[in-house]
């Protein structure tokens, strides 16, 4: 009998794409331009697949766990050839069994040692992502602190946008990385794990997408812009107002227009819920509001911001109640508004 | 709850709450993951899904976020912690759209020269198509237009080496060949003398349109309030995601007319002419609008481009090695098109011009057909001479039309000039039934002692 850590064992990527006749450019990170699950095309070859685990991704939004187009070689397997890996995993195995050469006949002592192998290895792969991941995250303290608290392009730059460089830096908002104005990014529980720098131009990736924001390599982005949860104040007279914003600029322009209130950014719309979800309970706690800045953009922005809003209603908070949206129209966005000259009036 | 559709901002935000709590839509990040997955799927597979009514319970997609897109695709937030995709298209309303016409409505106008003459003028963003047989001058012609541009130029050389495209551009200025060039043959200071300083040359691999970016950017920021002119060499062998040939072209015009109009920039794009078209310009059958869809591989270079230049029929070449080569102008957004251009090329140093003003293109071709018809015709009249030469008796016209292997028209164009000048004559006999006089040589009439038709009227 086939046993799948077997097949598992002696799969490889490039057994399967050469299989399924896919061109593609070798290299540690396989791109492909079509999704073999959804079939979707993927205009910038959204589709990666990493050579060595074999583990891949089709990148079509915020990636969540149990995101359907994604999971291991038999996964791939599986899309390639359309099945369910739960209900044809039978056929799934014997089809990638002929793929790795794996069959009856195979001599177990091979295929046992070849599973060891795969085993060890998959644990390595494991440890040295968290380690990686541990180690990038520990040193984020440190490169705040290294980083320069004035940059004359970068101060030009936060200027050009509408925004005071001189109170920022005086509330140490914003900091400088190679020019570009850099915020920090807390976890929830308030340590510093991540450094986010709006550039200044905008970057194009080889696959063609362009970036504004970059992060630290190997740290999350599953926190708060500026802001810390615990800046909150459940007990005394101090700030119970949440301010959320998404993006490194809105989060500068929510600081500066909300004086007094606790800017949380969020690191992209998509984090926005989140973020959302997470200061929630302790503005329940501090019988807080929770102000919600979306984008104006007619989707995304919008869309994400609701979800927002949804978030904290399922933690207790409410609509017009102790949410209140933050209209910034007809701008698109609160920095764009502040440079205008839009204030923030309570009602 | 339908798609609240010219909702924007918190508003947008009221409508999505409100279907949450209409039982559209769940929250749980797994569950709005999965059913982005499945309508993303059912996008590309099936057909969209049919409304039914209004009073329909609400889709579950409406109060989800859209599957991102936009003009440069997906993005990967946790892993590069990138801003959100653009979001999906929406409708321009006023005032927005007023205010969208304001924002570039002080920018100039950007001219496009050859030598010391105008060519055309397009709006920043525009995407103009220069399109031609292969061998025909496209680079040339683009390289031309680069040198007489006042502001920075950027060159995506997917085709040439940087030195020889660098060679072309000197040559042409300075009445040299490419080989002369790249051999050194004219001086070095006359080479930094003539050759654009403010020319950025991207080539061969090097030629993406990632890169492309940054060339801009840089054009721009060391020369600022300069418009920059792009070039692109040529469109249909740049790099793209996309396997088809058209869809690649397609994509490839798509990211074009992104980069055009996100820096506000005139690209001329270099184009490959498909077989058919190629063999039409080149018998300058493919005139004016006529020669708009000729790009090779896609309808795309038509609909993106502001305007298609395509280089047609040439002349013989001229003792100083010049030849007359139309250029149409096939579409001109704003300008007009329809029109083509006469100019002069010489092969030999690259060197373009224009030879006189735009004309109508159905003026052009009326003088066309005109000169090819009366090539036609001679040929035409010759034969039916000698058939009536060899002729014992007078023909019927058919007859002796029917030896000139040509259109019924050009025959009897044919027949009437032949009798108008005497080289035929009617002769006073009719066939059976017939109401026409036949027609012969005079001298075999006179000959045969056959009276003319004239005479006997008379």
């Amino acid at each position: 009998m086939i046993r799948v850590e077997d097949v598992l064992a002696a799969l490889t990527v490039e057994a399967v794409l050469s299989r399924y006749h896919v061109d593609y450019i070798d290299g540690p990170e396989i791109r492909l331009a079509q999704c073999p699950r959804c079939g979707a095309d993927v205009k910038r070859e959204g589709f990666a697949v990493n050579r060595d685990a074999g583990r891949w991704v089709h990148h079509s939004g915020p990636v969540g766990a149990d995101n359907p187009c994604r999971g291991d070689l038999l996964d791939l397997v599986a899309a390639f050839e359309q099945l369910d890996r739960k209900r044809d995993f039978r056929k799934l195995v014997e089809v990638a069994a002929a793929i790795a050469g794996v069959s009856e006949s195979t001599d177990r002592a091979e295929l046992d040692a070849r599973r060891e192998r795969y085993a060890r290895e998959r644990e390595q792969r494991t440890r040295e992502a968290a380690a990686r991941r541990a180690a990038a995250t520990a040193a984020v303290p440190d490169h705040w602190a290294q980083l320069p608290r004035r940059s004359v392009a970068g101060e030009a730059y936060v200027k050009g946008r509408g925004l005071d460089p001189g109170e920022l830096i005086a509330c140490d908002a914003v900091r400088f990385d190679r020019g570009d104005p850099a915020v920090r990014l807390h976890a929830y529980d308030g340590t510093i794990i991540n450094v986010a720098r709006r550039l200044r131009v905008p970057w194009q990736t080889p696959s063609g997408d362009v970036r504004k924001m970059m992060v630290l390599p190997d740290c999350t982005t599953d926190g708060t812009l500026v802001g810390k949860v615990a800046d909150l104040d459940v007990v005394g007279e101090g700030p119970d107002v949440a301010v959320l914003t998404e993006g490194v600029a809105d989060t500068l322009a929510g600081v500066l227009a909300f004086p007094g209130c606790v800017v949380l950014g969020a690191s992209g719309a998509a984090r926005m819920p989140d973020v959302a979800a997470a200061i929630a309970p302790r503005l329940v706690e501090a019988r807080g509001w929770l102000l919600a800045v979306p984008h104006v953009d007619g989707g995304t922005g919008e869309d994400y911001a609701a979800l927002a809003v949804i978030a904290a209603e399922q933690a207790g908070l409410k609509l017009d109640e102790s949410i209140r949206l933050v209209d910034v129209r007809p701008h698109k966005d609160l920095c764009d508004a502040v440079r205008d000259g839009w204030r923030w009036r309570w009602s | 709850m339908s798609e609240p559709t010219g909702v924007d901002g918190v508003d947008r935000v009221r409508a999505r709450v409100d279907a949450f709590h209409n039982g559209a839509a769940s929250v749980d990040p797994a569950e709005r993951t999965a059913e982005r997955a499945q309508n993303g799927a059912a996008e590309h597979r099936t057909s969209p899904p049919t409304p039914t009514g209004p009073e329909d319970a609400p889709h579950a997609a409406d109060a989800l976020p859209p599957k991102p897109r936009g003009p440069y695709g997906k993005g990967t937030y946790t892993d590069f912690g990138a801003d959100p995709d653009p979001p999906p298209p929406r409708a321009h309303r006023p005032p927005a759209l007023v205010d969208l016409i304001m924002r570039h409505a002080n920018e100039p106008l950007v001219p496009l020269k050859l030598g010391g003459d105008e060519l055309a003028v397009i709006r920043p963003g525009g995407i103009v198509a220069v399109m031609g047989p292969t061998g025909a001058g496209k680079s040339s012609l683009v390289a031309g237009v680069l040198v007489a541009h006042d502001g920075p130029t950027v060159v995506l050389s997917r085709e040439l080496p940087a030195d020889e495209f660098a060679a072309r551009a000197i040559g042409m200025q300075k009445d040299a060949s490419w080989l002369d060039v790249l051999t050194g043959k004219v001086p070095r200071h006359e080479m930094e003398r003539v050759l654009m300083p403010r020319l950025y040359v991207l080539d061969r691999k090097d030629a993406t349109l990632g890169a492309l970016h940054g060339a801009i950017q840089a054009a721009q920021q060391e020369y600022p309030g300069q418009q920059v002119l792009v070039a692109i060499d040529y469109v249909q062998i740049l790099e793209s995601p996309e396997r088809e040939a058209r869809a690649k072209v397609a994509d490839v015009l798509a990211r074009i007319d992104d980069i055009a109009r996100a820096y506000r920039v005139v690209v001329l794009a270099i184009s490959q002419m498909s077989r058919a078209s190629s063999r039409a310009a080149r018998n300058g059958e493919a005139l004016g609008a006529d020669s708009t869809d000729g790009g090779a591989e896609s309808a795309a270079i038509e609909r993106f481009a502001t305007m298609t230049l395509s280089i047609g029929a040439s002349g013989p070449d001229r003792e100083d090695g010049t030849r007359a080569v139309d250029l149409s102008i096939g579409k001109g957004r704003m300008t007009g098109g329809d029109r083509v251009l006469p100019m002069s090329y010489c092969g030999r140093t690259g060197r373009w011009r224009m030879a006189g003003d735009a004309r109508r293109t159905e003026e052009v071709r009326a003088e066309r057909e005109g000169q090819r018809n009366g090539a036609k015709q001679r040929t035409a009249e010759l034969a039916m001479v000698a058939a009536a030469d060899k002729a014992t008796e007078p023909q019927k016209r058919e007859d002796l039309a029917a030896v000139a292997a040509c259109s019924k028209d050009v025959r009897r164009a044919a027949m009437t000039a032949l009798l108008a000048r005497g080289d035929l004559v009617e002769v006073a006999c009719k066939s059976a039934r017939s109401r026409a006089w036949k027609v012969w040589r005079p001298d075999k009439a006179r000959a045969a002692g056959i009276r003319l038709a004239d005479s006997e009227d008379e």
